[in-house]
């Protein structure tokens, strides 16, 4: 005998504890008399056998029914296998088997979200975290602002933050009900203000690191690096505290996300070489720091102007790689108009 | 200075790119000193003079219609024309898509050959098939100052004109010559000629700075242009350019390298002011507004002649310009943000279809004083001519940084070789740090 626990979801979750016998197949379905009624129009009143197999494992099978079951991706047919934590469809409700035999804990474990929002979901938290995100705010716009501060800037940026995360819970509550039939609130305004806070700390040292390695490579890099670090930290939590995925689905959502600002950052010089020239920027700073936050050695004059003596030979090679008009149209003859004359004719 | 050929719908946009760039460089608006004119009284007989100057004009092949018109004048019996180089730039520059033709006073019309031509004096030497068997001759001689001259062109498809005006010597402030003509010469008389009392060539007819302020080629440089008696073929067009500006460039930069550059005061320390003749300066401050945020005192230096190339291509200017600022109400971080950083764009924004991208070199460098709450640092971008090969554009910034003050020099060199620029940087570097 094996005790097993299916969780039955249809909008909110259900766990059952059954026992399995070999002789005697468990039914799930929507009429009375089963063992599992699941309330749902499109599953048949006798829709599915549960039993267990001869070497102990756990049969499952569609008893004939109009919709059908799906086993994971692919159909059920006939009598299949089904390992722990397997997960049928049959209707619109999802049900998966866990053995509980020993442990009925993996069933009606609580995912991240829940675990989140049991520790943190209460103003002692929240309080903390848009304190947090207020004196980032602030310090960004008074270090790294190139312009005076100003109490109607400062209050022009919290209020657009503010709005921002208003209009973030608003669509992640209404997902959050929809999905998980909790919204999470709580846990999403605190989120938000941590990666918030967490950017604009980061944004300000990785400005100190551009400006110390003074490297062009590195300024160009800064900023999509940036932004997709924060696209990254936003569907995350966005993906775990209003849809119910697994982590690793969760991850890669987030990480293919997160590199749409690198292949656009890629894409755009492509795109300006193909077409033409975007702007007439020939070099940009990301930010410039006061004499005291230069760390390194400066070093001579001298060898500036050897290195970038190199650029003559450097560019000599490109400039001859696009050569204009090299094409054909110059040489057709056909094409010549004005054929030079001596000046004697 | 507005160079006189039309140019399908670009003389307008050049005039408005240098609006906005001086805008841009926040300088004080210099206004043309006002010229009185002379009357022009001349008992000279001009009336045949007028059925021998030619419409030029370039056609488009593809379009069929006039890029460009400018005038033209036979100089030789054998039916050698003089014109702008500029009128006829547009074939210079694609010449399988265009080709030059004439028109006379009477409506004959025909095609025209481009024999030579010269970018820096602006000039070109056409071959008519069929010369006429009266031509102009050309003075060998310099107008005197005042004397009057009679500038003859076609101003758009009305007919030839004759504008009077007395001859005021060279122009300053520029490394080419040009005769400073107060007369009204209009878009489409360039390359006309104009004539002294005695009916000769006395110089070329090439641009206006508008109420008055008119420019001629001296007449020298298109009987040098006839004596070299060449007949360019048109592969070589761009080696020509290319041999042309860089014999030009090293004729102005060489002693430029070699002579003492004079120092001038700027706010409490010596700078450059106006190091030759050829570089004028402006002065800018924004002292006077009392909400700002950071005090600038500014001077701008630039060159007054770019060789025209083609309509998006002008070459050969030198800029250079110091900037400081302190804070008034920024702090250390908002301040540095606002004024130490380098932000460099190009200074020939129109040339890029010309050129490569341009390569920077970023370096922080020891101050001459070793300083602990300072740092300086050095900036150059280098790009490359792509139709002529050995010429590059040069951006140059030096910065000095301390907390409670901003210094930049900044030094553009257009259509340079490699050894003139780093001898110009360097230079400008070591007196600017």
């Amino acid at each position: 005998m094996r005790r097993i626990a299916v969780v039955e979801s249809r909008g909110y979750r259900q766990v059952h504890t059954l026992e399995l016998e070999q002789d005697r197949s468990v039914s799930v379905g929507r009429g009375w008399d089963n063992d599992i009624v699941v309330d749902d129009e499109f599953v048949d009143a006798a829709h599915l056998a549960l039993r267990e197999g001869a070497a102990g494992e756990l049969l499952v099978r569609d008893l004939g029914t109009g919709n059908g079951t799906r086993l994971g991706r692919g159909r059920l047919s006939g009598e299949r296998a089904c390992v722990d934590g397997c997960r049928l469809t049959l209707g619109e409700t999802v049900i998966t088997l866990h053995d509980a035999t020993a442990d009925i804990a993996p069933a009606t474990r609580f995912d991240t979200a829940n675990s989140l929002a049991r520790r943190f979901a209460s103003p002692l938290w929240a309080l903390p975290a848009a304190l947090l995100a207020a004196a980032a705010l602030f310090g960004e716009l008074w270090f790294q602002s190139a312009k005076e501060l100003r109490g109607a800037d400062l209050l022009e940026a919290a209020a657009m933050l503010g709005a921002l995360a208003l209009l973030w819970c608003l669509i992640a509550g209404i997902v959050g009900r929809v999905v998980r039939h909790r919204a999470h609130l709580g846990l999403h305004w605190i989120a938000l203000c941590t990666i918030a806070a967490g950017l604009f700390i980061a944004i300000a040292a990785a400005n100190l690191l551009a400006f110390n390695l003074d490297s062009a490579a590195i300024n160009r890099l800064i900023e999509p690096a940036t932004q997709a670090v924060a696209v990254f930290a936003l569907c995350l939590t966005f993906l775990t505290l209003s849809l119910r995925v697994r982590l690793r689905w969760r991850l890669a959502g987030s990480a293919s996300l997160a590199l749409i600002p690198i292949v656009f950052s890629l894409a755009v010089p492509a795109m300006r070489d193909a077409h033409e020239r975007w702007s007439p920027i020939a070099y940009r700073d990301v930010t410039a720091q006061p004499p005291g936050l230069l760390f390194i050695t400066p070093g001579s004059v001298d060898g500036h102007f050897e290195r970038y003596g190199g650029l003559f030979r450097e560019l000599e090679g490109a400039a001859n790689d696009g050569k204009r008009d090299a094409g054909p149209m110059r040489d057709d003859p056909a094409a010549g108009r004005a054929r030079p004359v001596s000046a004697r004719d | 200075m507005e160079r006189l050929a039309l140019l399908a719908s670009r003389c307008a946009l050049r005039v408005g790119r240098s609006f906005v760039l001086s805008v841009l460089l926040s300088l004080a608006a210099v206004l043309a000193p006002s010229m009185s004119v002379a009357a022009a009284g001349s008992s000279a007989d001009f009336s045949d003079d007028y059925d021998q100057v030619f419409q030029i004009r370039v056609v488009s092949s593809l379009a069929g219609g006039k890029s460009s018109i400018g005038s033209g004048f036979q100089v030789t019996a054998d039916g050698r024309l003089v014109t702008n180089y500029h009128v006829v730039a547009d074939f210079v520059d694609d010449p399988d898509r265009h080709r030059i033709t004439y028109v006379t006073g009477e409506g004959n019309t025909g095609e025209l050959q481009l024999l030579d031509f010269d970018v820096v004096d602006d000039l070109a030497v056409l071959k008519h098939p069929a010369p006429a068997p009266d031509h102009f001759a050309l003075a060998r001689r310099a107008p005197d100052k005042g004397e009057t001259v009679h500038a003859l062109g076609n101003p758009g498809d009305w007919g030839v004109i004759m504008v009077p005006g007395p001859a005021n010597g060279l122009v300053e402030h520029r490394h080419e010559q040009r005769l400073l003509f107060s007369g009204s010469l209009n878009p489409g008389m360039s390359g006309g000629p104009s004539l002294d009392a005695n009916g000769e060539v006395i110089g070329v007819n090439v641009a206006t700075a508008g109420s008055q302020l008119s420019f001629l080629v001296p007449v020298a440089g298109a009987q040098a242009l006839l004596e070299r008696n060449r007949a360019l073929a048109h592969p070589d067009y761009d080696d020509e350019i290319t041999t042309q500006i860089k014999r030009w460039q090293r004729a102005r930069l060489a002693p430029l390298i070699d002579m003492p550059w004079p120092r001038e005061e700027f706010n409490g320390r010596d700078v450059f002011g106006e190091i030759r003749k050829d570089f004028q300066c402006w002065g800018a401050s924004n002292e006077d507004e009392d909400e700002r945020a950071v005090t600038r005192i500014a001077r701008a230096c630039r060159t007054g002649d770019d060789v025209f190339i083609t309509g998006d291509l002008e070459l050969g200017h030198i800029r250079y310009s110091f900037l400081d600022a302190t804070p008034e109400r920024l702090n250390p971080f908002q301040f540095a943000n606002a004024q130490a950083g380098v932000h460099m764009s190009e200074d020939n924004p129109s040339a890029f279809r010309h050129s490569t991208e341009y390569r920077c070199e970023s370096d922080f460098v020891q101050p001459p004083q070793p300083s602990v709450r300072r740092y300086d640092r050095l900036v150059t971008c280098i790009r490359a001519y792509k139709r002529m090969p050995g010429l590059y554009d040069s951006l140059h910034t030096v910065l000095s940084v301390t907390e409670g003050r901003v210094r930049r020099a900044y030094l553009s060199v257009s259509a340079a070789e490699p050894d003139q620029i780093r001898a110009l940087n360097r230079r400008f570097a070591e007196a600017a740090l």
